[in-house]
């Protein structure tokens, strides 16, 4: 009973995340009560644009909220455990271990005056796997991350790595403690075109090989189409569109998910861009944070707050789509 | 008709101490007709950055000539380079980072005009000024705040009507849309495309993204280690691209459909360091077409149809 339990609880669970920082201007509430899983071995797509919550959320994940920001109310659960549970959790023992960040930048990520094979001995000291067969641990992972000459980059310095190979070097250290999640915050966003796939190629053949969970934090909708199983879109620190990839990037239903697939640029055709800006995240707006900027808005849009519902196979968060297919479906 | 811009195998590198020089450019030739829009495609370290710097006269060619309407940069005095600055300007990738932050968006505006025409009146400098803003589409009630005040879209259409306001024929524009999110790149892309009608420009559009090089511009240069290896009308590269690698770089961009299947990796490994140049193509080892013959031989930009130039031995020769 406890094992079927188990097996069907969620690799990851966050219920009513909140996530707040209180700055002179007053408090800004970057993440309003987001709720969402993730399945082990399965790569979801985080996507928004800048200030929509979605680095924040992703760090609140692995502990590593910035300073003054902190969580103001909700749950993070891993393998159907409440971190901390009350008090604090033991992210020292989660990280690297249970979930993992591969950063964006990774050669700022990298401490520049240490070797790679130090910086990976620190890591597997750090948990109780330090000694002579760190070495060899290293050189291993290495090679799982398509490195061909392992032994020189464990003797290299991270300025002496491209862009690309230090993005491998990252995803090494991230997953040698074989953890069950990575939080992939922008993995491809500074690196070149042709490398990006290579990297992602990488990660999906990870997650695959490992039966590794990917959360991959990304404004590129190329990436998330070609590369995620799920998306979760947010704006304003909410999520407003949740489902299967297939079905929110070929039909995007909430208006703001529409705008942005709209604003890929296709050869021929004008770009669509959206009017208007973010919504004021200190004064939180009442109703829903999108509708100053939507052509589909009604009078309850500036008072109810539209939650996230069921909507055939996806969630939305839109009082308009909601109540045209429901009560399509009424009516038919 | 005569080029406006017109640039003639030029080549710079850059030697900084005991460091290995860098060969940044490597033979590069190209022209700009007036009201022409070339974009200018590479990944980093591919030398587009440093074309676009040249060709503005910020940096001096090691060899080879840049002429704007038929003048060698190189051989204008200090006081008729600057004279030139006026007609020739650019719109920088982070709006924030080239915006000055103790100087509110009118003023900064203005500034250009203040160095280029110190004789006009202030109050004809603050209509011109506000005449840009306009042209930018700004909201008059941002003209005095500062830039932090406003938003990325809204910082870079103060770059742009900085770069506008002394009313010049040739715009430089390197990654103007990179550093803006997805749903306001179509507005600053409509607005340079505006502007460029209103004000008879011709740009050169630096940037990795080839939807946005498309959208904008009516040829393309594709750059490779500091050489253009195709150019070609932007439809007609986009659509049917003969070089290796302008081929990978368009096959490696990631459909947002679902339903449309990745193309398999086509380019191997990683663009090398520009320290030590390779003798044969500088593709060779990357390359999935490449033979023997190419680890020596260097061909140079030939036509392969009318309006279609590559540097590639695969690729075929037209009369």
């Amino acid at each position: 009973m406890a094992v079927a339990l188990v097996a069907n609880t969620p690799l990851l669970e966050v219920r009513d995340l909140a996530i707040e920082f209180p700055t002179r201007g007053g408090t800004v509430h970057a993440v309003n009560r987001v709720s969402f899983d993730v399945q082990r071995g399965e790569i979801v797509g985080l996507v928004g644009e800048t200030g929509c919550g979605k680095s924040v959320t992703a760090r609140a994940l692995i502990g590593l909220t910035r300073s003054p920001g902190r969580l103001s109310s909700g749950t993070i659960a891993f393998e159907g455990e409440v971190l901390g549970g009350g008090s604090a959790p033991d992210w020292r023992r989660i990280r690297g271990s249970s979930v993992a960040l591969v950063p964006q930048n990774a050669v700022a990520a990298l401490n520049p005056v240490l070797r790679i094979g130090k910086q990976f001995e620190n890591a597997l000291r750090a948990h109780g796997r330090g000694g002579p067969s760190a070495m060899h641990a290293a050189r291993d992972m290495l090679g799982r991350v398509g490195i061909s000459d392992p032994d020189r980059v464990l003797r290299s310095y991270a300025h002496e790595l491209s862009g690309g190979m230090a993005q491998r070097v990252v995803i090494g250290m991230a997953t040698i403690l074989a953890p069950r999640m990575l939080i992939a915050d922008e993995p491809t966003s500074s690196l070149d075109l042709t490398i990006q796939r290579q990297i992602l190629d990488l990660l999906s053949d990870l997650s695959r090989r490992e039966s590794l969970a990917i959360l991959v934090v990304t404004h590129d909708l190329g990436v998330v189409a070609q590369y995620c199983e799920r998306v979760l879109v947010m704006y304003a620190g909410k999520i407003v569109e949740h489902g299967p990839v297939l079905e929110v990037m070929r039909a995007p239903a909430h208006p703001y998910t529409r705008a942005l697939v709209a604003a890929i640029p296709v050869p021929g055709q004008r770009p669509t861009s959206l009017r208007g800006s973010l919504p004021d995240l200190v004064n939180y707006p009442p109703g829903c944070p999108f509708r100053d900027r939507c052509d589909m808005a009604v009078a309850e849009c500036a008072s109810v707050e539209p939650p996230l519902l069921p909507n055939g196979p996806r969630m939305v968060a839109c009082h308009v789509v909601n109540r045209g297919s429901g009560g399509t479906a009424r009516l038919g | 008709m005569e080029p406006l811009v017109s640039v003639r195998d030029v080549t710079k590198s850059f030697a900084r101490g005991s460091s290995p020089i860098v060969h940044a450019v490597n033979g590069v030739s190209f022209d700009l007709a007036p009201g022409e829009t070339l974009g200018l495609i590479g990944e980093s370290g591919s030398g587009k950055s440093t074309v676009g710097r040249l060709v503005l006269g910020l940096q001096t060619p090691d060899t080879g000539q840049i002429a704007f309407e038929g003048r060698d940069l190189a051989l204008l005095n200090s006081i008729e380079l600057r004279r030139m600055r006026a007609r020739m300007t650019v719109v920088f990738q982070e709006p924030y980072q080239s915006l000055n932050p103790r100087q509110t968006i009118r003023a900064t505006v203005e500034e250009p005009l203040a160095i280029h025409e110190p004789e006009a009146l202030r109050s004809e400098r603050r209509a011109r000024a506000e005449q840009a803003l306009a042209n930018v589409a700004l909201d008059p009630s941002l003209y005095d705040r500062y830039p932090h005040e406003l938003s990325g879209g809204q910082q870079q259409r103060v770059g742009i009507a900085r770069a506008i306001v002394t009313e010049p024929d040739f715009v430089v524009l390197d990654e103007p849309t990179s550093s803006l999110d997805l749903s306001v790149r179509g507005q600053i892309l409509e607005l340079l495309a505006d502007l460029r009608e209103e004000y008879q420009l011709s740009y050169l559009l630096i940037s990795h993204d080839i939807a946005t090089v498309r959208y904008i511009s009516d040829r393309i240069a594709v750059m490779y280690l500091g050489q253009i290896v195709e150019i070609a009308p932007a439809g007609g590269l986009v659509d049917n691209p003969e070089h290796p690698y302008t081929r990978g770089l368009l096959s490696s961009a990631l459909s947002p459909d679902p339903n449309v299947s990745k193309a398999p990796i086509a380019l191997q490994g990683e663009i090398p360091g520009s320290v030590h140049l390779p003798t044969g193509c500088f593709l060779y080892g990357r390359c999935p077409i490449g033979t023997l013959e190419c680890t020596t031989k260097r061909i140079p930009l030939h036509r392969s149809s009318p309006d279609h130039e590559v540097a590639c031995i695969k690729a075929p020769y037209a009369g």
